[in-house]
């Protein structure tokens, strides 16, 4: 079981467009003058969002070479595929297995 | 009166568990803060090698809070709009799930062995069952909800900045979004 980092969560599934279409309304503070339309100011907050998950993901690793591979996308992509890929061998080993070991 | 956004909970949830000694407000404002600044820094789309190490993961760290940020804003209006997005046709479903998997940069050859290997795998549970074999009573088996989903995975085949950027703006027109 890969353990996962906040960020990396995020952005194996930010692509997934089956998530329930709940949604939080964020009301902003008039201190920080929220001007613009309503998808400006999302994006301002998913942008920060993002980021802020960047800044608890990174703050634990302890080299800037390990902090820079997982914003490149290899912290959590291809360790997700390759283990999937690995998954996956095994089960076709096991199925050729019993379907030769079957009676014909 | 405060101005009110909307975001999709699954995104605010994933926050409020990496910061769970914030309350939603302090969340609210260091996110429209951080976001701002992100915002005003320059982006460029590629970070010179040459730079150091913390310089470029700075960089780096601006430039995916914003891209994924775009995936995320996407995502939202795809969300939202589902019911009117359900009656698209299958094409433009296609159109919008190439364009993130162009956003998302991935890596296409180890998808395309996953998926390779995802049809195996189903192929020889159907020999198995052809066989009087459960596929079910052999280990291991996968939990596929857990896995990354590739199977209508085919490459980007885009030749330029310029092909992805019309196929983007194509589909963004055909489905309506941002009229």
């Amino acid at each position: 079981m890969i353990e996962l980092s906040p960020l990396e969560e995020a952005m194996a599934s930010v692509g997934d467009a089956t998530v329930p279409d709940d949604v939080v309304a964020l009301e902003l503070p008039d201190r920080l003058r929220p001007d613009g339309s309503e998808a400006e100011l999302r994006h301002l907050i998913l942008v920060g969002l993002f980021d802020l998950l960047a800044e608890a993901s990174l703050g634990v690793l302890p080299s800037d070479a390990e902090r820079e591979a997982l914003l490149m996308g290899e912290g959590w992509l291809i360790p997700r595929l390759e283990a999937d890929v690995a998954a996956y061998r095994a089960r076709i080993d096991s199925l050729r297995r019993a379907l030769e070991a079957a009676p014909r | 009166m405060s101005r009110v956004v909307a975001v999709l909970s699954t995104d605010w949830l994933g926050l409020r568990r990496a910061c769970p000694r914030r309350s939603d407000e302090e969340l609210v404002a260091l996110a429209l803060q951080r976001g701002r600044a992100v915002a005003a820094r320059e982006h460029r789309e590629r970070v010179e090698e040459d730079l150091p190490a913390g310089e470029r993961v700075s960089r780096l760290r601006d430039a995916l809070a914003q891209r994924v940020a775009s995936v995320a804003g996407h995502r939202f209006e795809l969300v939202t709009q589902r019911d009117r997005l359900a009656r698209a046709k299958v094409d433009e479903r296609e159109s919008y799930e190439r364009h993130l998997a162009l956003h998302k940069d991935l890596v296409p050859a180890l998808k395309l062995q996953a998926k390779e290997l995802r049809a195996e795998v189903r192929r020889l549970e159907r020999e198995c069952e052809a066989a009087g074999i459960d596929p079910e009573t052999v280990e291991p088996a996968i939990d596929w909800s857990a896995t990354i989903s590739v199977d209508g995975y085919e490459p980007p085949r885009y030749g330029s900045n310029a092909d992805r950027r019309a196929a983007a703006i194509e589909f963004f027109r055909r489905v309506g979004w941002g009229t």
